[in-house]
Parts: C-alpha cells; sequence; structure tokens
C-alpha cells in the first residue's frame, strides 16, 4: 500500500517549473470586467430609442484596448447575436432579454434598468467565453469599436 | 457586497458550523466513539468555509469557531490515537471531495501525527504544505495556510541541523506562498473597489506576518544563519512583491521580530534591498524604525554592540577579499564602494544611494531619515561631530532644491541639541549647520535658537572660550537681526489702535528670547576675570545688534561686570588699568540704554528703564566705594545724580529713586573717610532733591530719611560682639561710628517736621508726625545730643493735640493712632532699660 | 407459474466453507444489495445441494443436475446471453424421491476467465444451477458468486508504468500541462499528478478530477456505450495564475471501480477514464479525458 506521505512530487519527474517572480506576484491574465451602463433615450416620438454605454477593461490581449467605451442600442445587440449565432455553431450563444411587448412600455425606466441588466449579462457571458474571444471578429468589434458595422459580418 | 447581508450570511454559517461541532463532540464524547460520523459532521461544518461571500474580517469570524471546533477532533485524536492508526485516518480523510475541507482535516490529522514520537514528521510537514497549493483563492488559501502554520508551530522539528533546515524551508515556502496571495488579492473583485480591497489587505496582513514570527521564534537561529539562510530569502520576496502595503508591513515585521543584532550584522543587505522597493512606498517608517531599534540596542546593550560591529567588520573584509578576487576575473563588474563598518557612514552612504534611486522620494522622508541618521550618530558615535556635520552639509544641498515646506526640517535641526547630553556639540558643528539654519524660516530658526539656548541654561553649560561665546551667539543671530515685531508695533500705532498703550508691544516669544538670551550671560565664565569681561565684551557686540532690545540683556551684562569688579576686590586683585576699562565699558553700555529713553524709542516705559540704569549707576559706585577707588565711585554717583535729575521724570519713580540713592551712600564707607567733601556734596544734594519732590509727603518723608546720611553709624554683629567681649562694658564701643552730625540731623528732622505741618490733610499731617517721632527717637537712643527730651515732649504734644483736633474717633486716623500708640508703647518699654526715657512723658 | 403448480420442494446450495469466506456485496438489479461469496480463478467450486419435500409427499423427477455457468448478459436489442463457462454434475439419476436428500458437488479447479461484473447493460455472471426434471416443469436453483480476478495485466496497457503527460489548452486562452505518475493502476492504488498552467486567460473557479467508467457493449455499429461518473474530486479551489503548479492525489481503494476490460469475450468492454475538468465562472466546463488501466491486485 502507498504511504500516505509520499509527496506528490515524488511520485513524478522532478518538476521543471519554479514560478518566476513576475508569475509570483504579477496581474492575473485574466482581467475582464464588462458593464454596460449609464442608458440614454435619444430623439422624440417613432425616432425615439434608447441607447448603452458599454464599459469594457481587460488585459487580455484579444481586445484592441485595455479600457473602452462605446454606445450600442438594443437593435445592435440584437443583430450582434446575429452575427454570433451565424458564426459560430458549437457555441450556445445566451439569449437578450425580451423585447418589450407593449411599444409604449419601451422607455419606461423600470423596464430599461432591467433590460440593461439583461444586456450586461448576455455581454458578460459572451465577452467571457474563450472561443468567441479568440475565434470572433466580431465580438472585440462589437465591443470596442466605435461604430458597430454589422454588414462586415454578415 | 451588501453588509447586512454579508453579516446574515455569517450567522447562518456560525449556525451551522456551531451545530455540527455539537454533533461532532457527541460523536467523540459518547461510550463507543464514532469517529467516522465524527469526521463527517467536520467535514459539515468545514464546508462552510468554501463560501466566497465573507469579507475577511467576516471570514475570520467563522475561522475562529471552526478552528475551536477542530481542536476538539484534535485532543480526541492524541487521546485515542492507539485506536485510530493516524496514517490511515490521514490517508481516509483523503477522500473528502471537496478541496477545502480535505485540506483541513488533512492538516489537523497531520499537526496530530506530527505530535507523536517517531512520526515522519518532516514528510508530513512537506505532504501538508505541498498540498495546500490546491487552493488558490486568496482568502481560502491564506487562511488554511495560517491554519497550517498554527497547528503546526509548536511541532516542527528542529533536533538536527538538517530537521532545522526543513523546518525553516517550510516556513519560508509557506510565507512565500501566503503573500502570493495576498498580493494576488488586489486584483480579485472589480476595480471599482481597490479601495476595499486594500483595507481587507490590511486586515489580514497578520495572516501572513505570522510566518515571520514563527521563524523568528526559532532558537536555534543564530545571526549568522539568519544573514545566510532567512533574510535574503524573505527580502527577495519582499522586493519583488512590487507591492507597497507588502513591502512596509513586512519590512516593519522584520524589524519587530527578530533580535536587534540580527538587525545589526544584517544592515547592509536591509538597506541594499530596500533600494529596489516599489515607489509608493514610505521609506521613512521602516529607517526610522529600524534605526530607533538600533540607538535603543546601544543603549541597552552597548558591549554586545560593539561585538558585533567588530564581527561585521571582519564580515565586511572577508567579502571584500572575496570581491577582489571576484574583479580579478572578471574586470568588467563594477566595483562596489567600500562597504565599513561604520554604523553612521553606511547610513549616510545610503542616503546618498536613496536619493539617487529614487527620485520620486520626498523631502519629508529625507528630513526624517536624515533625523534618523544624525541620531544615531550621536547615539554610537556621540563624539564625532564631523558625522553631524556631513548630515548638515546633506540637507543643505537638499534644501537648495526647494522652496516650499521647509517646516519639515525642523526636527532634523533640533536634532543635535535634543538628542545629545552634551549641548556644547551643536557649537562644534561647522558652517553647514548655521547655514542650513539660515536656510529655513526665520520663525523655525527663531524657536530653534531658543531651544538651543534653553538647554544650555538647563544644564548650565558654561562658556568659556572666546569661540564658544561667538559661536552660540551666531546660532542665535536670528533673534539679533530681526526687528519684525517693532515695525508690526509702528503699524498698529499709524492705524491708531490703542495709542493709550505706548509700551512697545513685544511678543511673547520675544520675550521669552530674551528672557533667555539674558540668563545666558550668566553663563559666560572664565577663571580669569579679565578673560571673563573679554567674553562679555563679545557677547555685547552680539547684543548691541538688536535695537531697543539691548534693554533686556544690557543690565544683566553690566551686573556681570559689578560681579567681576567685586570679585577681583574680594581678592584684592584690581588692577586699575583693567578697572578704567571695566568703567569705559560699563559707562559706555549704560550710556546706550539710558539713549533709548532719551530719543523716545520707549515711550513710558523710558522711566523705568532710566530708573534701572541710575540703579546700575548707583550699584557700580557702591562697589567701587568698597573698593576704595573713591573718585570713580563719585563719578558714579555724580553719574546717577545726572540720571536722575534728566531722565526720572515721574515722581513716584523720583521718590523711589531717591530712596534708592539714600540707600546706596548710607552703605559708603570709604568715600566717607577719604573724601568727605564730595560724600558731603553727595549727601547734601541729595537732601536738596528731597526737598524738590513734587509731593509733600515724599519730601517730607525724603528728607526725614536723609538724615540718616549725616548719622552713619555701624552696629557690629553678633559675632563681632563675643569677640570683644570687653567692648561689651561701654555702650558706645558696640558700634563704630561713620559720621556724626547733630546738627544737620536735627536741621533734617526739622525740615520734614515743617513740610509735614505744611500737610494741607491734617490726618496726613499727623501720619508724618508719628513717622518723625519714631526718627526722632532713633537719634535719641544713639546719642545725638540735639535731640532731647524736651525736643521729644514737644513732639508727642503736637501729635497729641493734632489728635484731639481731629477728633479720636474719626476712623481715617486710626493707622497713625495706632502707630503712635505702639511708639508710646516702646517708650514706656525703653524706660524700664535707659533711664533716660523716663523723663519723656506721657498721658 | 408456481401460482398454478405448487412447487413441491425445496433445493438449497451450500457452498463448503462459506460462512468463513470472503463476500463482496453488489446491488441486484433491483437495488437490493447482496452479499455474495468470492471465488479465484483456478479456484474449486463445490458444495451441497439439499433437497427437501414439501408435505413429505414423493416426488418423481427426471434426474438432479448441478451445473457451474458462467454467461455474459447484455441488454443491446434485447436481452442475449451467452455462455462462456459451463460445466455440469449429474447428482440424481431419474427416479422418485421420498426423503430430503443431500449431494454433494465439487467442480476441481475451475478456470474463471473472467471477472464478475454488474454494468449498465451488460453483466458477467458465475453462478451455481441446480435442475430437478420434471415432467411438468422444472425445478431450478441459482446460487451467484463472485468471481475475482487477481493480478490480471491489464488489457492495452503498452508499457508498464507509462507516465501520462499531456499538453492542452484552447488556444491563447488557456494552456496546462499535466502528469500523471502512472496509466495503470491497482484498484488500491493511489494516483498521483500534478497540473502546470502556462497561460490563464479564463477566470477558474475551480478544477475536479473525475473517474468516468465507461462501458461499451456489442460490436460497432450496434455498439451501445454508456459512461457513468463515479469520482468527482475537487482538486483546485480559486483561480491559479501562470506558473501555478497544483497537485494530485487520488486514493482509488475506497472507490467501487471496475478493472479495464477490453473485449471480455468479444461482448463488452468496460474502461476508466480519469477526467480533468475547469469549471469558470460562467460555470462552463473545460475537460481533458486520458484513460487508466486498472487492475486487480
Amino acid at each position: 500500500m502507498p504511504s500516505p506521505f509520499q509527496s506528490f512530487q515524488s511520485n513524478l519527474s522532478p518538476s521543471k517549473h519554479t514560478q518566476s517572480f513576475q508569475e509570483l506576484y504579477g496581474e492575473p491574465e485574466n482581467f475582464l470586467e464588462i458593464e454596460v451602463i449609464n442608458p440614454i433615450t435619444h430623439g422624440s416620438g417613432s425616432s425615439m430609442y434608447t441607447d448603452y454605454e458599454i464599459v469594457c477593461r481587460t488585459n487580455i490581449p484579444m481586445f484592441k484596448f485595455k479600457e473602452s467605451r462605446v454606445r450600442r442600442k438594443y437593435s445592435d445587440f440584437d443583430s450582434f447575436r446575429k452575427v454570433l449565432e451565424s458564426q459560430t455553431n458549437n457555441v450556445v450563444i445566451p439569449k437578450l432579454p425580451e423585447k418589450s411587448f407593449f411599444n409604449y412600455h419601451r422607455f419606461n425606466d423600470d423596464f430599461i434598468e432591467e433590460r440593461r441588466q439583461g444586456l450586461q449579462q448576455f455581454l458578460k457571458v459572451i465577452a467571457g467565453h474563450p472561443l468567441l474571444q479568440t475565434g470572433s471578429k466580431a465580438l472585440t468589434s462589437f465591443v470596442q469599436d466605435e461604430h458597430w458595422n454589422k454588414s462586415k459580418f454578415l | 457586497m451588501n453588509q447586512a447581508l454579508d453579516s446574515k450570511t455569517l450567522e447562518d454559517s456560525l449556525l451551522i458550523v456551531k451545530q455540527q461541532i455539537t454533533l461532532m463532540r457527541k460523536c467523540l464524547e459518547s461510550k463507543n466513539p464514532q469517529f467516522m460520523d465524527a469526521l463527517k459532521h467536520a467535514s459539515t461544518f468545514l464546508s462552510e468555509l468554501r463560501t466566497n461571500k465573507l469579507s475577511p474580517k467576516l471570514y475570520y469570524e467563522l475561522y475562529v469557531l471552526v478552528f475551536d471546533g477542530l481542536a476538539y477532533l484534535s485532543d480526541f485524536l492524541k487521546e485515542s490515537h492507539q485506536t485510530n492508526h493516524l496514517a490511515d485516518l490521514y490517508e481516509l480523510v483523503q477522500y473528502a471531495g471537496n478541496i477545502v475541507p480535505r485540506l483541513y482535516l488533512m492538516i489537523t490529522i497531520g499537526s496530530v501525527y506530527m505530535s507523536i514520537e517517531n512520526a515522519p514528521k518532516l514528510e508530513i510537514m512537506k505532504d501538508m504544505l505541498e498540498m495546500s497549493a490546491g487552493v488558490q483563492d486568496p482568502i481560502r488559501g491564506l487562511f488554511l495556510r495560517y491554519y497550517l502554520s498554527q497547528k503546526t508551530k509548536e511541532l516542527l522539528p528542529t533536533e538536527t541541523e538538517s530537521e532545522l533546515k526543513e523546518t525553516i524551508q517550510f516556513t519560508i515556502t509557506n510565507f512565500i506562498e501566503m503573500n502570493k496571495l495576498w498580493v494576488r488579492l488586489k486584483h480579485q473583485g472589480h476595480s471599482s473597489e481597490r479601495e476595499r480591497r486594500l483595507k481587507e489587505r490590511k486586515e489580514l496582513q497578520i495572516l501572513v506576518g505570522s510566518n515571520l514570527v514563527r521563524i523568528s521564534q526559532l532558537d536555534q537561529i543564530d545571526k549568522f544563519y539568519y544573514k545566510e539562510s532567512i533574510l535574503p530569502k524573505v527580502l527577495e520576496q519582499i522586493v519583488q512583491c512590487k507591492d507597497s502595503l507588502a513591502q512596509e508591513y513586512l519590512l516593519d515585521v522584520i524589524i519587530q521580530v527578530f533580535p536587534d543584532e540580527f538587525h545589526l550584522l544584517t544592515l547592509d543587505d536591509f538597506l541594499q534591498s530596500t533600494l529596489h522597493l516599489s515607489e509608493g512606498f514610505s521609506m521613512n517608517k521602516i529607517l526610522v524604525t529600524l534605526i530607533n531599534r538600533l540607538i535603543d540596542f546601544q543603549k541597552r546593550e552597548p558591549a554586545n554592540v560593539k561585538v558585533i560591529i567588530s564581527e561585521l567588520s571582519t564580515l565586511t573584509l572577508q567579502k571584500d577579499e572575496h570581491e577582489e578576487n571576484h574583479t580579478e576575473e572578471s574586470d568588467s563588474e563594477t566595483t562596489k564602494p567600500q562597504t565599513s563598518s561604520n554604523l553612521f557612514e553606511k547610513f549616510y552612504d545610503y542616503s546618498h544611494l536613496l536619493v539617487e534611486n529614487k527620485p520620486e522620494l520626498n523631502f519629508k522622508d529625507l528630513s526624517l531619515i536624515l533625523e534618523a541618521i544624525c541620531k544615531l550618530s550621536l547615539s554610537y558615535y556621540p563624539q564625532d561631530y564631523e558625522n553631524i556635520n556631513k548630515v548638515f552639509g546633506f540637507a543643505l544641498a537638499l534644501i537648495h532644491q526647494t522652496t516650499q515646506h521647509l517646516e519639515i526640517w525642523e526636527p532634523l535641526l533640533k536634532t543635535p541639541i535634543c538628542y545629545n547630553f552634551d549641548p556644547k556639540l551643536v557649537l562644534s558643528l561647522d558652517d553647514n549647520y548655521k547655514q542650513f539654519a539660515s536656510a529655513l524660516p526665520t520663525a523655525i530658526q527663531s524657536a530653534n535658537a531658543l531651544y538651543i539656548l534653553e538647554k544650555f541654561l538647563e544644564q548650565d553649560v558654561r562658556l568659556s572660550t572666546v569661540e564658544e561665546v561667538k559661536t552660540l551667539y551666531e546660532l542665535l543671530a536670528v533673534w539679533f537681526t530681526s526687528e519684525d515685531s517693532s515695525d508690526s508695533n509702528t503699524n498698529s500705532l499709524l492705524f491708531g489702535t490703542d495709542s493709550s498703550k505706548n509700551e512697545p508691544d513685544e511678543s511673547p516669544e520675544v520675550v521669552s528670547q530674551y528672557e533667555a538670551l539674558a540668563k545666558s550671560i550668566h553663563l559666560i565664565h572664565h577663571t580669569n576675570p579679565y578673560k571673563h569681561f573679554e567674553l562679555l565684551e563679545i557677547a555685547k557686540s552680539f547684543m548691541s545688534k538688536s535695537g531697543s532690545r539691548v534693554r533686556y540683556t544690557y543690565p544683566t551684562l553690566l551686573f556681570a561686570v559689578i560681579k567681576l569688579i567685586r570679585k577681583l576686590t574680594i581678592v584684592q586683585k584690581l588692577n586699575a588699568l583693567k578697572l578704567k576699562q571695566f568703567c569705559q565699558f560699563f559707562s559706555a553700555t549704560n550710556t546706550e540704554l539710558l539713549t533709548l529713553v532719551s530719543n523716545g524709542t520707549l515711550q513710558s516705559e523710558g522711566g523705568v528703564l532710566a530708573q534701572t540704569c541710575m540703579n546700575l549707576n548707583l550699584s557700580m559706585a557702591l562697589i567701587l566705594d568698597q573698593s576704595s577707588h573713591i573718585d570713580l565711585s563719585y563719578e558714579f554717583f555724580i553719574n546717577s545724580f545726572v540720571i536722575y535729575e534728566e531722565s526720572i521724570v515721574d515722581s513716584r519713580l523720583q521718590f523711589q529713586c531717591l530712596l534708592s540713592i539714600i540707600g546706596t551712600l548710607h552703605k559708603c564707607r570709604n568715600i566717607v573717610n577719604g573724601n568727605e567733601d564730595n560724600f558731603d556734596v553727595l549727601i547734601s544734594k541729595t537732601a536738596l532733591y528731597g526737598s524738590k519732590l513734587l509731593k509733600k509727603t515724599d519730601q517730607c518723608r525724603a528728607v526725614y530719611l536723609a538724615s540718616h546720611l549725616w548719622w552713619i553709624i555701624e552696629e557690629l554683629d553678633e559675632e563681632d560682639e563675643i569677640e570683644s567681649e570687653t567692648a561689651k562694658t561701654s555702650e558706645d564701643e558696640l558700634q563704630v561710628v561713620i559720621k556724626t552730625d547733630n546738627k544737620k540731623v536735627l536741621e533734617c528732622l526739622q525740615k520734614s517736621l515743617r513740610i509735614a505741618d505744611s500737610c494741607l490733610e491734617t490726618n496726613v499731617s499727623l501720619e508724618l508726625f508719628v513717622e518723625i517721632l519714631s526718627r526722632s527717637l532713633y537719634f535719641f537712643i544713639h546719642g545725638n545730643e540735639l535731640i532731647t527730651i524736651k525736643y521729644l515732649n514737644g513732639l508727642i504734644e503736637l501729635i497729641q493735640n493734632s489728635i484731639l483736633t481731629i477728633g479720636e474717633e474719626n476712623t481715617s486716623i486710626d493707622t497713625p493712632t495706632k502707630h503712635f500708640q505702639r511708639t508710646l508703647e516702646y517708650i514706656r518699654q525703653q524706660a524700664q532699660i535707659d533711664s533716660r526715657f523716663e523723663e519723656i512723658k506721657d498721658r | 407459474m408456481s401460482l398454478f403448480f405448487k412447487v413441491p420442494l425445496d433445493i438449497e446450495v451450500r457452498l463448503d466453507g462459506e460462512d468463513s469466506r470472503e463476500t463482496v456485496e453488489v446491488k441486484s438489479a433491483k437495488g437490493r444489495k447482496e452479499k455474495l461469496p468470492v471465488y479465484k480463478d483456478g479456484e474449486t467450486v463445490k458444495g451441497q445441494v439439499s433437497v427437501r419435500l414439501k408435505d413429505n409427499k414423493r416426488v418423481e423427477h427426471l434426474g438432479i443436475k448441478v451445473q457451474l455457468l458462467g454467461s455474459i448478459e447484455t441488454k443491446v436489442d434485447g436481452i442475449k446471453n451467452d455462455e462462456f463457462l459451463s460445466m455440469a454434475h449429474e447428482l440424481a439419476s431419474p427416479g422418485d424421491l421420498r426423503h430430503p436428500e443431500t449431494y454433494h458437488f465439487e467442480f476441481r479447479n475451475v478456470e474463471k476467465q473472467y471477472e464478475s461484473y454488474r454494468g449498465k447493460n451488460v453483466r458477467l455472471r458465475y453462478y451455481i444451477k441446480v435442475t430437478l426434471g420434471r415432467k411438468s416443469a422444472d425445478v431450478i436453483r441459482e446460487r451467484e458468486l463472485w468471481v475475482f480476478q487477481k493480478n490480471q495485466l491489464p488489457l492495452g496497457a503498452t508499457k508498464p508504468d507509462a507516465s501520462i503527460k499531456m499538453d492542452v489548452g484552447i488556444e491563447d486562452c488557456l494552456h496546462i500541462e499535466f502528469e500523471y505518475s502512472r496509466n495503470r493502476f491497482s484498484l488500491k492504488d493511489v494516483i498521483v499528478g500534478r497540473i502546470y498552467f502556462l497561460l490563464v486567460r479564463l477566470k477558474i473557479k475551480h478544477m475536479e478530477l473525475s473517474l468516468i467508467r465507461r462501458e461499451s457493449c456489442g460490436a460497432p455499429p450496434n455498439q451501445v456505450n454508456d459512461s457513468e461518473t463515479l469520482v468527482r474530486f475537487e482538486i483546485m479551489d480559486g483561480a491559479p495564475v501562470r506558473g501555478e503548479t497544483i497537485p494530485i492525489r487520488l486514493f482509488l481503494g475506497g472507490f467501487d471501480l471496475t478493472p479495464t476490460y477490453r473485449d471480455v469475450n468479444k461482448k463488452f468492454s468496460t474502461r476508466t477514464f480519469l477526467s480533468l475538468v475547469l469549471i469558470d465562472e460562467d460555470a462552463r466546463r473545460y475537460f481533458k479525458q486520458s484513460e487508466i488501466f486498472l487492475y486487480r491486485e
């Protein structure tokens, strides 16, 4: 019976790795913060719409900027999601928050807040997905580019 | 995170843990202990430690409870390990599916196992340490490793050298891992919560530091081992973690937990590594703590310090040799500056390196560091003033780079005087110190000057060389040049505020400065009075720069001269030529003071100063009389009279001054004997002054007092009486007659009587009559023949009539009436021993 | 049948030294636990068969025989039964039974090629079968044995004690290197290993090691596979960074594992995989499976 005190090292070839100081004390390489905040409703009448600010802070090199702030509408999220679905087949893309059933309801504060949270959750999951990070150019473009141009990806 | 939510989570967890501990104890305490079930309960409560919903503080509360729970398990195992084979149990608990409970159980059992004889301690230690790597979450990892450290602390083997090595390795590895997790914690959570993370990390710091405490508790480690095998490893981590909280805390822990002798021996290593600390790290705290420790060490164990310093120089020597060999091999290597075993040099060189290597270091920190270095030098090398000069040279260079916040340098400025037993140190410093001082704001210079002077006064430090006097007053130079307050005074006058109060409004600071300055004159001392006088002249040359404020210091200076003359008189070594010098000095100085009065600088204060000047002159005159320089004495009396006439305007002051003159003249002996004509001039003048006073009462009193100047007899004191027992028989021989002039005395009394009678208020007259009666009785007793019984009876009658006229009941004459009654009583008593009194009639 | 025809006798199979024999507890198909006697390969199986008459009535029979059978039952496309071992002794010739009788039997040094196994779709069993032939319906009594195959060299293990080393990851996201001390283990062994992280851009929350038993039966294309996670073992809590080494140590003795079988009688296989699973903050799982070979010591 093996002794319980056989250290895990002793059963293996000696480890060739010693941690460097950078590794011991450096910033982890998985820093990624996505926030959807600051909804603003623009225009009036039938051209009225709300957009949201996407704040991204990261040290993951797939992103072009360490910190970025862009504004997107719900419809942008919607088209972004469609792009993702068309690009990948083995990644389950989470759903966006529901569309409002009643149109008059769309600019209600509670609704906007609920939607903001939903969009943030959606984007967090998407942005943190390793396959999308590496496989989808649309992701970094949507999160960080000043303007979102879905036609580039469809 | 919501705090209320946090504590709710904690409460829930605590409840579960408590319940499970109770259940576990039931299992263990029953007659047939159900150990497996106990383990299951333990594992259940340990699962609570898997939470990530608690802040470190709350997690700690949970940890404490869990710790207690596991202690029951440990105790049980200790007692029952015969039946529960620990090696098997150690394996058994490793089936736990979750890593956190598994490792806590492993450590609990492993540590009990370690406590048993012949257990494979080293293997157990290593295994627990290696397996702990599975917990990468900073908070959970830190607490787990803290548990490991707590449970093993009493058990780490140190019997053999290799065991000790393993134990240290174990502790340092745990330290490194904990430091890693602790630093990593700062990156956890949202970036907007950095502040909170920092606070949390502070709360956790003690966990990391506990490893260093552990090492410091190993008695087997000596300072050389520490230097070779421990400190380098720890410092490396501290430097490389590049986290200022960790650096500041851990360096402080090192300083606090290891003995001072370790620090002394490893000073170079320690200092060298601090040069590589991250920006934003506040250096001064660590360095100041370190230096203070070393200073205390020196105070506590000077012998030990000596030994270590000599060891240090041996080490340095070896190291140098080693390096020399090394440089022979590779010339490209930059030669390190020669390290010396002189502690001051080490720190001093270090302070330069610090400035070079850490440009971001602020002046405040630097000033504190230099202050500490200064203190160190004063403690270790109290005689080596050159060190202090160096520090101030460096400080001077630094201070030239900035004009802001100069006040931060004040503590450094005060250090030499503050931390040395001998305040004279400050006199030995070179120009760097003075230049440094003068680069600072006046207020600071001024405060420092006072601080220095107070130290001198406190310890009564004598100044006995020209150098000392000059240097001290140079250090106080700031007082002699600044006249700020009088400027501000003119301003306030311009705006017409409170013109009734004309005195120069000196601030309390200035007053205390000059008070101290005046006292400082008494510190000047030389066994040779002529040399002493030269020192006083030097002192005056500084004081003279302080404008009207000389009024605070000159009188003291003049008294110092008088003292010198008295001293010389006693030893009878007064050289006439030198005396002349003294007198010139005195007169010149006194004249300067009087100028202040005459030019009106001092307004109403001038009268008092003039009085002082006059009194000083009188004192001088008296001492000159006593030293038989009657001509000089006469001159000073004349000078006094000039001052009286020219500068004493206030009638009240005039009266006081006359009293002084009368008193002084009355004490003169030599001038009376040597040149009675001169003396008569003086006393006649005095009597005349008296009769010219403004108020009748003053006139009257001055005149009857002046009468004594014609009747000077010296009564022998007790000792003389015993010596000349034969003289006792004759009354006359008990006294030495200096001057007796019956007629003049009577004239004075008569004159005063006339003045008294001319008073408008009868009660005042009465009062004066009674006083004159007293005087008359004095002269009667002492044998003035012109003061006859008849004369006295006449006076008594006059008084009695006067009382009758006013009316006995009038309360305004209570005091003189009582005085009169007492006088009569006195006469009655005298009658019993002196028959002459019998003829004085009383009612 | 017994509803209509009452069985007139009891048959009991007793094995020699039954009380002192090692037993194993296994779950029956109905989820009950049963205790079975353990036999080794080549071990003699002997015992007695007792026949008791009910109601003391005479029973006419066509002969009594005892068999030792080994069979593989599979549930692929209906239940199939394949006997790989069949031995028989006649205990009594046809005749009448008037009294209770006890018969001794002995199967000498029986080769038991395979280990007993109860899986999801397959079971391999050894049993004693006593048959009392009758005109109406035979009376049958079965007694199951459990066979352990000790010291069996694992099939498919090419080199003994080769360690497993692997370099896996997701490009630009995660890169790990892991190492298990060996690839074959006795059932009471301990798996030792380590994981070294070369790149971590994921927000990892946990890491687990699972032991997965995969049973496959039938031949392709009709092969049926079934995987069952037997053990879940957390080996890391929290997120590591680059350069971190995480130790692995998993004791196997306490788990209900099956040795590795390859193509048992061309009917089925059981294999065990060690799966390293990383779970991130969004509960995504990343895993890598490696087969280990288990054997009974």
